[in-house]
């Protein structure tokens, strides 16, 4: 099923897209036409893509296309590693369709977004280049271009991220730690993508170098190198460990996995809601298919413990990505931290994957299983970009009804605000992981697919590191689960009930919800994200194609039958293993208690309460607003038990005043200061080795280059040696 | 497998029906052990009754979540009843880890119902109750993924088929940690004696009590059904998991009429158990629940831990 060919479809993406770019520059002073005229191009470009993208995973075949060759750029004549090639396989396919179809809802949503913000035109222009990046680096089919693109999508993102900067400079706020940290989260997001684009650069240099020294040509082709692949795992000849650690880091860089991943929720809650929604919903996960590409395609054979570190760092990040979460009370920071925790779901499934494509795993099981993972790997991803769309865009009504995103200045949203309410609740469900809603469904396959996991690496047990992290992965999961389910009681506790909290100002707030435009997209998601959970069969087996493809074994094994829930129809040895028929049952269930609710009111023989009661307070009158509980006071808890894990983060949080006497429990004390949000493990850690790196440099910068015309002459001899030795045997 | 659709609707509705009853008993257990006279058994049902003819208080700041959390969390509980087997096979076969997150649900809207109107006490039960529920989650999980492990599968009959061939499944050692884990979650999970005493009415020692404690006439009644009907799940769970079990394939009526008597012996034994327990332990304080909590994992863990080797050793699927 083709709709569309891949040039014009290619073509009319980048011609819109590069149009929403190009001409509001041009009109930026009719700032409103412009915008429009932006957002317009964006979605008619995203509606190409979703069809392209569609048709591709539908498809199920790859098509490939030169769309500009080398050989015609005349000073570069025969230059093969210049060609802009594209390849649109299924794999392709999904993230296309998931990278358009969010293109298309958030330029909808922006419409009214962006209509009273300043710099709407910008931020709708740059919107237009930045989807342009995401789209050609995954159809790149060629190392120069794919690294060409992938630095566009740092440059144009980095640019948003300079939102926040440019609008506390607006309003004349260049002072105080506030500032300090929006201009410091662009240098930071620079730094640690340029760091990561090395890396990938270096692992994908190094792969084609091996594929030049094996004969091949045309290495920096993307079939080249699988076709290398496809050799190599034959006759395993190099060693690959290098490139995948170093790919790993890069990759989990911008990925955001644990412990690369501070950078992320200082970096991206700096840019505007809607571009917050792209980046941590749609963005991270360009990482998660470079990932499918880099370890499923282009290096093979797997070595035995690349499934194992990734598994072990994974099931790290959903630990740590939560509890950071919890202890966070910007709600942008917040919901960044939760992406770094499903990240860490998605990336449990690759690397369980990954272990079992291990060439030592009996194939039989082995293909069966890493399918399952990878099944549990992308749904996880398609779902976690629902959900986490629609928490992000909610995140941006609140904060255009509100002003703020600051838990500790909200409350009693559900009072004035009923739509947002129920939108957020709903993506809070879904991401806490509860049926009927589509992220139940994605964590059950994940801790599907690594208990089959744990059985069969017991069954035909090889090494003990095996099953050894598949359960560390399940006991870490399985504590993420529940703080996530926490993490959201509390957002949805401080955010949306009770009363305003006492340092709210509702008097600030807009009088009604939010415009059509925005709560018909929000609802959209959240519609998708019960549809996701109650027919997961049928997304399931689109992705047959691309699992066949990065397993690599030749027949599609359909994992799921279609019906209602899900029925895993695994064929032996694994038939015996789960299935799911209570999703329905609990969406029947929860109908039948909603109807019971909604048919009382009807048929109520009494009348109604006529004015609302006091709260109970033992007797003596208090006043709502101050005496409810915060949500530092809620999470106190978990700090308890879990604190250990955050090094001072949390102990800051309780122990700077005491907690009995008559001050605890309140906001203003209770919160996470700006110097103890500045002391998360991580960062600190990268603080210590960067300063170590300077040190150590200035040191040794110092004394290399002392002007001394004897030393510079060593130098020399020393790199002319260096190149006999290297050359001399070849 | 056999299944008998109407048949296993009744169970269902035996099971969200007789929930008030096993509270009520073991409110009459506890009075005679005592030697006092205690109310009878189907007072709870009086109460309730009572409860579901008054009005609903509609307290300050009161929005439709306050109102509609009574009715999801009573129906998450009601689920479960038609998804794990009791006497017969259940309607329908959950998977095991479903429970865990079904049972979530449950308790994420219980806390938000006691949350919703910003009133202090519900602020406590909240958070001790989302407290005791991140740690139980873990715990209840690992259980079920023992369980899964040494049945290979989470399907809910093949889990349970072990326990249905009385001495060999039940006498072995993962079964009985596991089983002495449940019981340790079980009744951290239905907030029995060491964690919350729920026979007091106390506001600064509530966890689950406080969540419903703006809660009148028909919401209160639900919220307290629920927990009746959580408490029964939790000990139909472990009589059925980790205690010889007998389940009716076939609607034939003698072996109907002998797996219920087998279940209804073994939830009173439970009963007795549980109030023998409450009887001899104080509450404690809400701390110590993460050391309950610690030594339910430990035992949960050495349980895996047991399976896994088994079958490395005998380099097959265990049993």
């Amino acid at each position: 099923m083709r709709m569309l060919d891949l040039g014009a479809g290619l073509a009319t993406i980048a011609l819109a897209w590069l149009a929403g770019f190009g001409v509001p520059l041009l009109i930026h002073r009719r700032s409103r036409l412009a915008t429009a005229w932006s957002l317009e191009c964006a979605s008619l470009g995203g509606i190409t893509g979703m069809v392209l993208g569609a048709g591709a995973l539908v498809g199920g075949g790859a098509q490939h296309l030169t769309i500009l060759s080398g050989g015609r750029v005349p000073s570069v004549r025969n230059f093969p590693a210049l060609d802009l090639d594209v390849y649109l396989d299924p794999l392709a396919g999904l993230f296309l369709l998931l990278i358009s179809f969010f293109a298309v809802i958030i330029s909808i949503y922006s419409f009214s977004f962006l209509q009273k913000e300043p710099d709407r035109v910008k931020i709708a222009a740059i919107y237009n280049l930045y989807l342009l990046s995401l789209v050609f680096v995954v159809v790149a089919n060629n190392v120069f271009f794919f690294l060409l693109f992938w630095e566009l999508m740092t440059l144009t993102s980095a640019y948003l991220v300079l939102y926040r900067h440019n609008k506390l400079a607006d309003a004349g706020k260049s002072e105080g730690t506030d500032y300090e940290d929006a201009v410091t989260s662009p240098q930071v997001y620079l730094v640690a993508s340029h760091f990561s684009t090395v890396l990938i650069a270096v692992a994908l240099l190094g792969l084609a170098a091996y594929a030049q020294q094996a004969h091949y040509t045309n290495v920096f082709d993307f079939r080249t190198l699988k076709e290398f692949a496809a050799a190599s795992a034959q006759s395993p000849a190099l060693p690959l460990d290098w490139i995948f650690v170093v790919a790993l880091v890069g990759l989990g860089i911008k990925a955001g996995m644990v412990p690369f991943h501070f950078w992320l929720p200082y970096a991206h809650p700096s840019s505007p809601a809607n571009i917050h929604a792209m980046m941590s919903g749609v963005m991270i996960k360009i990482a998660v298919y470079a990932m499918l590409r880099l370890f499923f395609e282009f290096l093979q054979p797997v070595g035995w413990w690349w499934g194992v570190l990734l598994v072990a760092l994974a099931s790290l990040t959903t630990l740590v990505g939560v509890l950071y979460a919890i202890f966070n009370s910007n709600l942008k920071t917040a919901l960044a931290y939760h992406s770094i925790e499903n990240i860490g779901i998605i990336l449990v499934g690759i690397g369980t994957a990954l272990i079992f494509r291990w060439p030592g795993f009996p194939a039989a099981s082995g293909n069966l299983l890493a399918t399952l993972a990878l099944i549990a790997a992308l749904y996880h991803l398609v779902n976690h970009a629902v959900f986490k769309g629609l928490l992000f865009l909610c995140t941006g009504a609140i904060e255009q009804l509100t002003k703020t995103v600051d838990m500790e200045k909200l409350g009693g949203l559900a009072l004035h605000f009923p739509w947002t309410t129920a939108l957020f609740i709903a993506g809070a469900l879904a991401i806490a992981g509860f049926p009927p809603f589509n992220g139940f469904v994605s964590e059950w396959f994940v801790v599907q697919s690594l208990l089959t996991g744990l059985d069969q690496t017991a069954i035909s047990f090889q090494l003990f590191a095996q099953p050894l992290t598949l359960l560390l992965a399940l006991v870490l999961l399985a504590n993420a689960f529940a703080l996530t389910a926490f993490c959201f009681l509390k957002v949805v506790v401080t955010v949306f009930l009770g009363q305003p909290g006492r340092l709210a100002e509702p008097e600030q707030w807009l009088k009604r919800d939010v415009p059509w435009a925005m709560r018909g997209v929000l609802l959209l998601l959240a519609g998708m994200c019960v549809v996701l959970g109650l027919f997961p069969s049928q997304v399931i087996n689109l992705f047959t194609p691309i699992t066949a493809r990065l397993t690599g074994s030749a027949e599609a094994v359909p994992v799921v039958s279609m019906g209602w829930g899900l029925q895993l129809s695994l064929p032996p040895p694994l038939e015996a293993w789960g299935d799911l028929e209570i999703i329905p049952m609990v969406g029947i269930g929860l109908l039948v208690a909603l109807g019971a609710y909604t048919l009382r009111g009807v048929t109520r023989r009494q009348p109604s309460p006529a004015a609302p009661q006091a709260i109970w307070s033992c007797g003596s009158p208090i006043l709502p607003a101050q005496s409810q509980w915060t949500e530092a006071a809620l999470s106190f808890w978990v700090g308890h038990t879990f604190g250990a894990m955050l090094g001072q983060a949390w102990s800051r949080m309780f122990s700077r005043r005491p907690m009995v006497g008559q001050k605890a429990f309140l906001r203003d004390e209770m919160r996470l200061s700006d110097d103890a949000a500045a002391v998360e493990v991580f960062r600190r850690a990268l603080n210590r080795g960067l300063d170590i790196l300077v040190t150590f440099s200035e040191t040794f910068g110092s004394e290399a280059q002392n002007k001394d015309i004897r030393r510079y002459l060593t130098y020399i001899f020393v790199v002319i040696l260096l190149a006999f030795v290297i050359l001399i045997p070849s | 497998m056999e299944m008998n659709t109407p048949l296993a609707v009744a169970q269902g509705l035996f099971f969200i029906l007789v929930a008030p009853l096993v509270v009520g008993l073991l409110r009459w257990l506890r009075a005679r052990a005592q030697l006092r006279a205690g109310p009878p058994p189907g007072q709870v049902y009086l109460d309730l009754a009572k409860l579901f003819r008054k009005t609903s208080s509609n307290p300050v700041g009161a929005t439709w979540i306050f109102r509609a959390s009574p009715y999801i969390v009573f129906g998450c509980y009601g689920v479960l009843g038609f998804g794990f087997p009791l006497f017969l096979p259940p309607l329908v076969h959950p998977g095991l880890i479903a429970v865990v997150y079904v049972l979530g649900l449950a308790a994420f809207f219980s806390a938000l119902g006691g949350m919703a109107v910003g009133a202090p006490f519900g602020g406590l039960g909240s958070s001790r109750t989302m407290f005791l529920r991140i740690l139980i989650e873990p715990a209840f999980f690992l259980i079920i993924l023992a369980v899964a492990l040494k049945a290979h599968s989470t399907n809910v009959m093949v889990a349970i088929a072990p326990m249905r061939n009385f001495p060999g499944g039940f006498f072995e050692p993962a079964t009985l940690m596991l089983l002495l884990a449940a019981a340790i979650i079980g009744i951290m999970e239905a907030h029995r004696i060491p964690v919350e005493n729920l026979e007091t009415n106390l506001e600064l020692t509530m966890a689950q009590r406080a969540n419903s404690l703006e809660y009148s006439g028909p919401h209160l009644a639900l919220a307290e059904w629920a927990e009746a009907l959580k408490l029964l799940f939790f000990l139909t769970f472990t009589a059925s998991l980790f205690l010889p079990t007998f389940i009716a394939d076939s609607p034939d009526a003698a072996r109907l009429t002998a797996a219920f008597v087998f279940y209804v012996v073994k939830i009173l034994l439970l009963l007795v158990l549980l109030t023998a327990w409450e009887l001899l332990r104080p509450r404690a304080r809400l701390r110590a629940s993460l050391e309950w909590n610690t030594e339910a994992i430990f035992l949960t863990l050495l349980a895996i831990a047991y399976t896994l080797a088994r079958q490395i050793l005998t380099k097959g699927p265990g049993q």
